[in-house]
């Protein structure tokens, strides 16, 4: 049984007054049902063009998406949205990404009267439903949102999302914007969602530690590029790519014994204006070698002897063996 | 605490009156840093701690009222104009924040704009000015000191930005920096990075940092001690090592509780349940009562005041104080 | 990445009228004049018949430009008809007036204004040329050249200031709707499926008619205004219709001997334009505080 959305080689590229910009540059993955892939990276790495592109806000230059096993693009505008509905997104901003003149009925309500021409008390008893789910009750259907907090919102632009009963969301940065306290609260609600309504989740985040919480596999983005790809904790716990390996060194952790052991990476998030030849990553890179700079290493798929799991990496060097002491 | 603090607040309250109600920002705080220490000044959105730190340097906007005292090296800002603090803004005390690109004028190069200020605080001729400015873009590993000087702001990333703006803040030798969640915008990289540059800064130069930041990974690395703040007030504070070990207060521990931690894998977050109250309308009481597990009566009757519950540790709860060296009640207030 | 909640500051409640009034009174004295002189002024329109004394129309040879008394409170003109009385069904005009033609103005400036704005692009090239030529033209010279087209008379002069005014509303609204098309919840609606004119109608211009309400409150006054000046050069309103500029425009001839035939509807433009234009401040000052004049 294929996965529900198959990513292959996706391209975008925008023509700025310098040049052309390659923000996502052969992307291709797969998302199956009911699981979470994460896409993590830091600014300029392509992931938020990526989500733009899925739900069409974008058109992409290249490369193919299929959902359900059908070819998204090549359908009649009426099919293109029939399809499009199976799968809902969840913004990072929840202050700007609800309708502040609308009311709670009318911006959940909104893509069940648009897709499904749903009115009145049907409408209303189904928006209380998605509500319900989100951890919100009838009493808030009639509120606007600055009458709410940023979890509060954050829920309610889920119950959106989710309205359309979609098999698939994205979910760009969603607890970014959040309170700490209240980045849990959501996080453990998506996970609940996810379990009682079986979505899968394509997981857009720049926090390592969250994605660890709630992703099954993650795919780590450079320069508009996959470098690293594997299951969430291996990855983590046994990064290959040197990128990945200064990521993770760069977290501070909540153990005060461990202080001073923070490494920051050299040199700045390069811009998307100005790629380097070769390996995009090896101007940053510790291991670097003439090699890296002659061509880009492609996304490779292996299987590591240690534990048998598939890992895809896209480097001359792969480090191996876990990290000193692993990650605690 | 045997010398001097270089920061000293003494129940410092900041109100505004405004068309709804009051809104208390800041209730009753109380805190000092001593020379080169690092504290950290933990919250959420709401709680106060970016209109403490305004305070700090005499900035809130109007209509706030500030009763209290801070008194940063010595010498009490509240009350006093802006012409009395001109002094003491860049000069003994700096503050950067979390939008670099926002603290800094478009139209100007960034190198005009730091020689304007070194000249203004150590008066300088220009010439001189210009080579403190190099010498404090070389201080913050800025790369190519002497082209920055010449570019404007949006030609630099924010990580360079973050450098400028934090080069502008100690080129003046400031006693004390205050740093409203500088690393809050910036990428992980990046953050690492300024993170490094600031604590080997504090250890050259004996500065002094009240770190304000909602990252508890960034406190547990970088700072000495931490001052937790819930709607308005402090409501623990003591050094980091202690605090990350064992939190005292339901807050603080829920708060820790419920960050995910890299290599923790699916250990289940504990959410904390509701959300932060009005500060127009605090709840009668401890105001975190409503959220908290260990709610009794006097939670809901009254406001807990801040006492001394270990060596170094204060943490304002009634229930707290159980388990902890016999529970010292009855001590007031030392700030410590 | 900003930092998280950080518009909050928890101060969220509705606000009671009558505290919302009280506080707005305190803020602006010269507010609660322009409202008290424009509430008059609708008063007076509204209530015509049973405030005035005499029929505005009866003429008198007889009582032919009498001075301000006690029979005829601001005297009679040189047909012997009551000034007050006209002054009075004169206001129904003037509101009239300014209702219509902001009416027309917005009808034709917002959906060009909110499509362009929207779009951006060709769509927005073409029809801001469009609208732009009719801004070239100083103020009263097209609704002169189309009142000359079209004939005298004052419903044809309300209709070429809408004509003359509708781009300055076209292009206030599609400022706003420039900065409000990049908001996410316009985003959202478009992965909806929800189509362009709907997004337009329901998203975008709830979101972006703050600025247009503004210049619109601040119009009123100089619609009336415009149109006076128009009855007064002789294109706009003609008789029998009772408006404040053609007052002015019959005693023209009289005026330095009997005065209060120009002084007593001139006052009353000077009034009410000035009432309308305090109360537009207030409603500015309210709406979009961050543009108050120091």
């Amino acid at each position: 049984m294929s996965a529900l959305l198959q990513v292959r080689d996706l391209r975008k590229s925008y023509a700025t007054r310098h040049g052309p910009v390659r923000a996502v540059d052969g992307i291709s993955f797969d998302v199956e049902a009911g699981r979470t892939v994460a896409l993590v990276g830091e600014s300029g790495c392509g992931k938020s063009t990526i989500a733009l592109t899925l739900v069409r806000l974008l058109e992409a230059d290249g490369g193919e998406v299929r959902f359900e096993d059908i070819r998204l693009g090549q359908l009649s505008r009426r099919d293109d949205i029939e399809v499009r509905r199976k799968f809902g997104i969840v913004f990072q901003n929840p202050y700007s990404s609800l309708d502040p003149k609308m009311r709670v009925l009318e911006i959940v309500g909104e893509p069940l009267r648009t897709v499904l021409g749903m009115r009145g008390r049907a409408l209303r008893e189904r928006v209380i439903m998605h509500l319900e789910q989100v951890g919100l009750g009838p009493e808030h259907v009639d509120r606007y949102p600055h009458e709410f907090s940023g979890g509060q919102r954050q829920r309610i632009a889920i119950a959106r999302a989710v309205a359309l009963e979609p098999r698939l969301l994205i979910l760009d940065e969603p607890t970014a914007a959040l309170d700490v306290s209240i980045q849990a609260q959501v996080l453990n609600l998506l996970i609940e969602l996810q379990r009682t309504l079986n979505l899968a989740y394509l997981f857009i985040s720049h926090n390592l530690a969250t994605v660890e919480y709630v992703a099954d596999e993650v795919m780590v983005m450079y320069l508009g590029r996959i470098v690293e790809a594997g299951p969430v904790e291996a990855v983590f716990a046994a990064p290959r790519h040197p990128y990945t390996r200064a990521l993770i060194d760069s977290i501070p952790l909540l153990d005060p014994s461990r202080r001073g052991t923070l490494q920051p990476l050299g040199g700045d998030v390069p811009s998307p204006l100005d790629v380097p030849e070769g390996c995009a990553f090896a101007p940053r890179c510790r291991y670097r070698s003439e090699r890296c700079t002659r061509a880009a290493p492609a996304l490779e798929e292996t299987v590591l002897e240690e534990t048998g799991e598939r890992r895809r990496i896209a480097c001359f060097h792969p480090l191996d063996g876990p990290i000193d002491g692993g990650v605690a | 605490m045997s010398a001097e603090p270089i920061l000293a607040i003494g129940d410092l309250a900041v109100e505004f009156p405004l068309l709804s109600g009051t809104v208390e920002a800041v209730r009753g705080c109380s805190l000092s840093i001593g020379k080169g220490e690092v504290m950290a000044l933990v919250g959420e959105s709401g709680c106060g701690k970016s209109m403490l730190a305004l305070a700090c340097l005499g900035l809130v906007p109007k209509p706030g009222i500030v009763r209290g005292s801070v008194k940063v090296a010595g010498r009490e800002v509240v009350g006093r104009t802006d012409r009395e603090l001109a002094d003491l803004r860049g000069g003994r005390a700096a503050m950067i924040f979390q939008n670099p690109a926002s603290a800094l004028n478009p139209f100007f190069t960034v190198g005009a704009q730091l020689q304007e200020v070194v000249a203004r605080h150590r008066g300088l001729s220009r010439a001189a000015a210009r080579q403190a400015v190099i010498a404090a873009f070389e201080d913050v590993r800025l790369p190519d000191p002497k082209i920055a000087l010449g570019k404007y702001p949006h030609q630099m990333s924010g990580g360079q930005l973050q450098r400028v703006m934090i080069a502008m803040a100690v080129a003046c030798r400031p006693v004390l920096l205050i740093a409203d969640e500088p690393t809050t915008a910036l990428d992980v990289t990046i953050q690492a990075q300024i993170i490094v540059l600031l604590r080997d800064l504090v250890e050259r130069t004996d500065l002094s940092v009240l770190f304000i930041t909602h990252d508890l990974g960034v406190v547990a690395e970088f700072c000495d001690r931490v001052a937790v703040m819930y709607a308005g007030a402090i409501v623990e504070r003591g050094p980091v090592a202690d605090f990350l070990e064992e939190p005292l207060h339901p807050y603080a521990r829920m708060l820790l509780a419920a960050v995910p931690r890299l290599g923790a894998g699916r250990a289940r977050l504990e959410a904390i349940s509701g959300q932060v109250p009005n500060l127009a309308h605090l709840p009668r009481g401890c105001p975190f009562h409503p959220r908290c597990a260990k709610t009794s009566d006097v939670c809901r009757r009254d406001d807990p005041v801040m006492r001394r519950a270990a060596r170094g540790r204060h943490v304002a709860c009634h229930h707290a104080l159980g388990a902890i060296d016999g529970g010292v009640t009855g001590s007031s207030e030392d700030a410590a | 990445m900003s930092a998280p909640g950080s518009q909050e500051f928890g101060v969220r409640p509705s606000l009671g009228l009558s505290r919302l009034l009280s506080w707005f009174a305190s803020q602006n004295v010269l507010l609660v004049v322009g409202a008290v002189i424009f509430l008059t002024i609708v008063a007076l329109a509204l209530l015509a018949p049973l405030i005035a004394p005499y029929d505005p129309n009866t003429i008198d040879f007889s009582q032919k430009l009498r001075a301000p008394g006690l029979e005829h409170l601001l005297g009679t003109d040189e047909l012997g008809r009551d000034i007050f009385s006209r002054i009075v069904y004169g206001a129904r005009t003037s509101l009239l007036i300014g209702v219509t033609v902001l009416a027309f103005s917005m009808a034709l400036g917002v959906p060009i204004g909110l499509v362009a704005g929207y779009f951006g692009g060709r769509v927005d090239t073409v029809l801001m040329r469009v609208s732009d030529v009719f801004l070239a033209f100083p103020p009263l010279l097209l609704p002169i050249a189309i009142t000359a087209m079209l004939g005298a008379g004052l419903f044809n002069a309300m209709m070429a200031l809408a004509i003359s005014w509708f781009p300055w509303y076209a292009r206030i609204i599609r400022g706003s709707v420039m900065g409000v098309r990049e908001e996410l919840y316009i985003a959202a609606a478009k992965t909806m499926g929800v189509s362009a004119p709907r997004i337009m109608l329901r998203h975008a211009l709830p979101n972006s008619w703050t600025p247009t309400i503004v210049q619109a409150s601040m119009d009123f006054g100089y619609a009336i205004l415009a149109a006076a000046s128009l009855s007064f050069i002789g294109i706009g309103a003609r008789p029998p219709t009772i408006e404040w500029g053609l007052m002015v425009a019959q005693s023209r001839t009289k005026f330095l001997d009997f005065w209060w035939t120009a002084a007593c509807p001139g006052l009353a433009i000077f009034l009410t334009v000035l009432a309308v234009n305090l109360v537009g401040d207030g409603i500015r000052d309210l709406l979009d505080p961050k543009s108050r004049a120091r």
